[in-house]
């Protein structure tokens, strides 16, 4: 349980319209202009205070009801958002007690914090195999909203995947986000003949900036490939082995699409620039990639949507990019992918 | 698709053999792939590379030398040698001789029946034997493996790597030292086989040039390369040199080859 | 001189032992005359892992080694190859060499990894061999350890399995030939008496020879090589006369028996699946009878008129 002081009021908001809640014989609508005294919020064992608190600062910069009543909206979209509460319910009193002013508010939140520890089981059916994955989850590790989770995937063609997560909100603040990833995965390029293998660690931060979300993260990843077949071409043959690579990525991207999968409207704009080998490792490459997504409804359900992708890459050692780094025209799901069937493509 | 990639494999095989059954001599380059040979190479590869490069000076055949520090994972067997022939790629001692054989190239031509089932037989004795022996002391004696082949193997990779791969093929080592029930004999032991080995190919050698009658064959190859890693790889001691030193006949037969099938290339070296 | 006792895997089909080793040494003991005493039915748990040939000799244990028990014997003067050449005792060494390269592997092969013989014929006969409740669990790993063995050693990934079958039989019988031509005429490989090399080659071929495999690509071409298969039974009866005897008898009666008899097998086979078909059939009508997944009503053929009953 939480209660603070009422801060001094910020400009107001505009009134629109009329908004009306009984309480006693009070009236307000929502150009009243109130002070939010307390903040409440009931139900917390495992969630820590200061983090409740950063969530719920903005109520008190709420002028007027209407204010107050879409920060609470607001609040409680965010509580719900960092995945700890199962259910989040608000209640909006007058104040009472010492220290209550005409105007003042009670706001109380009833949170009902959710299991911490989950597991999950499903199949997934990607490229070339399908795969069933088992995950465990533990959410709010120390109690700030972080998550930890862990997947075992396990192919049709034998390859086994895990992946373990730990991701937390930096400062208390939903939108920047630091994430720590280990990983084992693999992956086979049947047109060229060959299987890489991954074993790796990612770490990354992401924040919102002014134009749009950047990211920033390193990642080491030791990389295996090997052929799948005797015939595969000696080109391919000879990039076989291990290598790491240890890469530097800065990425920013502008999504303004209302769904990721299927947009209907709204577009993606994302650009993305890696720097390999200055932290270590043994390939080393300045790698630049764009992407842009446009949406547009035309009329009833049709949709039109353009997705064009580009990217440079240059070797900073000597030797000449090795094939898993390379970019690879579309992927297997794609009509360019089909085209290119019969010949043994490097990419 | 296994069996549409094996029908395929021998459907070109077939017809390789076919056009080339005939042939002599090769018409393409030869490109011989091996792991670096200064910093890279461990006891038992050495061994066998050099079992191979000797077998194609004999058969006069001009290969052009590739190093690569991922010789063993270009390889399709995962052993190294390999030897590159326009598309063709054969890996190993044995799949090499009998590609060579295809091709009408074979030292053993004039061998009679009784003296090819001996020299297969003691082709058999040193790979068993030398080849084991080597493997066992280079990555099962700890003292070898962390001073000498660990380093080695992983020399070409950057840290992490170069810890985790030698680790890896010291498993594997492990394993397959362990399936054939050298796991349990211990280094003297080891030794002691060795020293069994070398008398026995002493004894058959005697006094002759080389094994079976005046020219080489490709037991010669097979027995000089492993006998010449055996006595100019540097270990943490001489004790394998030695046993090779307490044969002459052995000592005489690699100086031997070595001046016949070596001078050239040693004399480049030196230049 | 302390006491000499092997203990090892038992035989069968006129074999006394069916593991190679412990075929070896026992025909090794029969040549130099050495009086070991051996069991084939000492209780496992001593060999929890089924490691046979086990040797004792007083206070000392050998283990899982023909090499070691043979060069043992050597030492205590029970020794063939005294009197050969330095070069026939090479040869000895590489022709040993030889038949571990070459021809284990295709025994290996015909005893766990040819899928009918493994299911068909040595699990069975293992899980018999081995006593409770080593019979469970032996059987497996023994298949486990020649699988990884084949695999190691001429398998791999790179190698498909119809390829290592064609390759290992291969190998085998090229292997075959060269025994045979190095035997050629001769009583035993080096002249009139035997070697360690001719108890090892015994060894090899009794077991191609005498163990009934459902598959075996191999005895068709061991016969071929008629010295191969002259020398092994000349052995045979020579130094195992009893088993070589009770061996014929048994194959008579089965010849006898089989004949009129070959039918015999296929109705029990008919009436065991017929058998096992109705009890499935009884116990699922039982089962959703009895858990009401299925409801009978037994309805009269009139219709009974209801005899006024109104409340």
């Amino acid at each position: 349980m939480i209660s603070a002081r009422a801060k001094e009021a910020v400009a107001g908001g505009r009134s629109m319209g009329d908004h009306h809640v009984h309480t006693k014989e009070t009236v307000f609508d929502g150009s009243n202009f109130v002070k939010v005294d307390k903040v409440r919020v009931q139900g917390l064992s495992k969630t820590k205070n200061d983090f409740i608190v950063h969530q719920c600062k903005e109520l008190f910069g709420a002028a007027t009801f209407k204010d107050v009543i879409l920060s609470c909206n607001d609040v409680k979209q965010k509580l719900e958002r960092a995945g700890i509460f199962r259910s989040v319910s608000v209640i909006i009193d007058t104040s009472k007690g010492p220290g209550a002013h005409k105007d003042g508010l009670d706001i109380i939140f009833n949170v009902k914090e959710g299991k911490r520890l989950s597991a999950s089981a499903h199949t997934a059916v990607g490229n070339n195999e399908g795969s069933l994955v088992l995950g465990g989850k533990l959410a709010n590790v120390f109690g700030r909203a972080e998550m930890l989770s862990l997947e075992y995937s396990r192919g049709t063609r034998q390859s086994t995947g895990y992946n373990l997560t730990f991701f937390k909100p930096v400062s208390n603040e939903l939108t920047r986000r630091l994430t720590v990833r280990g990983f084992k995965s693999s992956a086979e390029y049947l047109l060229s003949s060959f299987r890489e293998t991954g074993r790796g660690a990612v770490v990354d931060y992401m924040f919102p900036g002014p134009l749009g979300l950047q990211t920033f993260s390193w990642e080491g990843i030791w990389r295996e490939v090997d052929c799948l077949t005797r015939t595969a071409s000696f080109p391919v043959r000879e990039q076989c082995g291990h290598s790491l690579k240890s890469s530097v990525k800065h990425i920013f991207a502008r999504d303004t699409r209302d769904e990721g999968v299927y947009p209907s409207r709204g577009y993606l704009f994302k650009l993305v620039q890696e720097f390999a080998g200055y932290t270590g490792g043994d390939v080393k490459f300045v790698k630049g990639e764009a992407e842009i997504q446009l949406n547009q409804r035309l009329f009833s359900d049709i949709i039109f949507s353009c997705h064009l992708q580009g990217g440079l890459m240059k070797s900073m050692s000597g030797d000449s990019v090795r094939i898993n780094d390379r970019f690879f025209l579309g992927g297997p799901t794609d009509v360019r992918e089909k085209l290119c069937k019969y010949s043994n493509t490097l990419g | 698709m296994r069996k549409t990639y094996s029908k395929m494999l021998q459907q070109s095989f077939i017809d390789f053999c076919l056009r080339n059954l005939q042939a002599t001599g090769m018409d393409e380059e030869v490109e011989l792939f091996q792991p670096f040979q200064k910093e890279q190479i461990t006891l038992p590869e050495e061994a066998q590379c050099m079992a191979v490069k000797t077998l194609l000076h004999m058969c006069n055949l001009q290969f052009a030398l590739r190093l690569r520090s991922n010789a063993e994972f270009m390889s399709p067997s995962g052993g190294v040698p390999f030897i590159k022939v326009g598309a063709q790629i054969v890996s190993e001692f044995d799949p090499i001789v009998e590609y060579l054989d295809l091709k009408g190239i074979s030292l053993s031509q004039e061998l009679s029946g009784a003296q090819r089932s001996e020299m297969k037989a003691y082709m058999a004795l040193t790979i068993n034997r030398f080849y084991n022996a080597e493997v066992f002391l280079s990555w099962y004696c700890e003292a070898i493996a962390e001073k000498i082949t660990k380093p080695r193997y992983g020399a070409p990779y950057a840290w992490p790597l170069n810890k985790i791969l030698p680790w890896y093929k010291q498993q594997e080592a492990k394993k397959y030292l362990k399936v054939q029930g050298w796991l349990e004999k211990s280094q003297d032991e080891v030794y002691e086989e060795l020293k069994m080995a070398c008398k026995a190919l002493s004894d058959k050698l005697g006094d002759q040039y080389y094994f079976f009658l005046d020219r080489p064959s490709e037991l010669d190859a097979l027995v000089f390369g492993h006998l010449y890693s055996l006595l100019t790889f540097q270990l943490i001691d001489d004790k394998m040199a030695d046993i090779v030193n307490s044969f002459p006949s052995l000592t005489r037969f690699v100086e031997r080859i070595q001046d016949t099938y070596f001078a050239g290339a040693a004399a480049e070296e030196n230049s | 001189m302390a006491a000499m006792e092997m203990e090892c895997l038992k035989g069968d089909w006129g074999l006394p032992s069916v593991n190679l080793k412990c075929l070896n040494i026992m025909t090794y003991s029969l040549f130099v005359e050495a009086p070991i005493k051996f069991y084939d039915d000492r209780m496992l748990w001593r060999n929890l892992f089924a490691q046979f040939p086990v040797f004792r000799s007083g206070e000392m244990v050998l283990y899982n080694s023909d090499e070691k028990i043979i060069r043992y014997l050597k030492e205590r003067n029970f020794n063939t190859d005294a009197r050969l050449t330095d070069q026939q005792r090479a040869d000895i060494l590489a022709y040993s060499a030889l038949l571990e390269e070459r021809l284990l592997p295709a025994v290996l092969y015909l005893w766990w990894m040819d899928a009918k013989n493994n299911v068909e014929f040595s699990r069975p006969w293992y899980s018999k061999a081995f006593h409770f409740p080593f019979n469970y669990f032996l059987p497996g790993r023994i298949h486990k350890a020649a699988e990884e063995r084949l695999e190691c050693t001429v398998g791999g990934n790179h190698v498909l399995p119809e390829e290592l079958r064609t390759k290992i039989f291969k190998d085998a019988e090229e292997c075959l030939d060269m025994l045979s031509e190095k035997l050629s005429d001769k009583t035993f490989f080096f002249g009139d008496s035997p070697s360690s090399l001719d108890s090892l080659v015994f060894s090899y071929l009794a077991s191609l020879l005498r163990v009934p495999f459902p598959n075996n690509d191999l005895k068709d071409h061991l016969k071929q090589s008629e010295n191969l298969w002259l020398y092994c039974s000349r052995i045979l009866q020579r130094y195992y006369p009893t088993s070589a005897e009770e061996e014929t008898e048994r194959k008579e009666q089965e010849d006898a028996r089989r004949t009129p008899g070959s039918i015999d097998e296929d109705p029990h086979k008919v009436r065991n699946i017929i058998l096992s078909v109705a009890f499935a059939v009884c116990a699922l009508v039982g089962y959703s009878l009895l858990s009401g997944l299925v409801q009978l009503e037994v309805m009269d053929g009139s219709d009974d008129m209801d005899e006024g009953e109104v409340d």
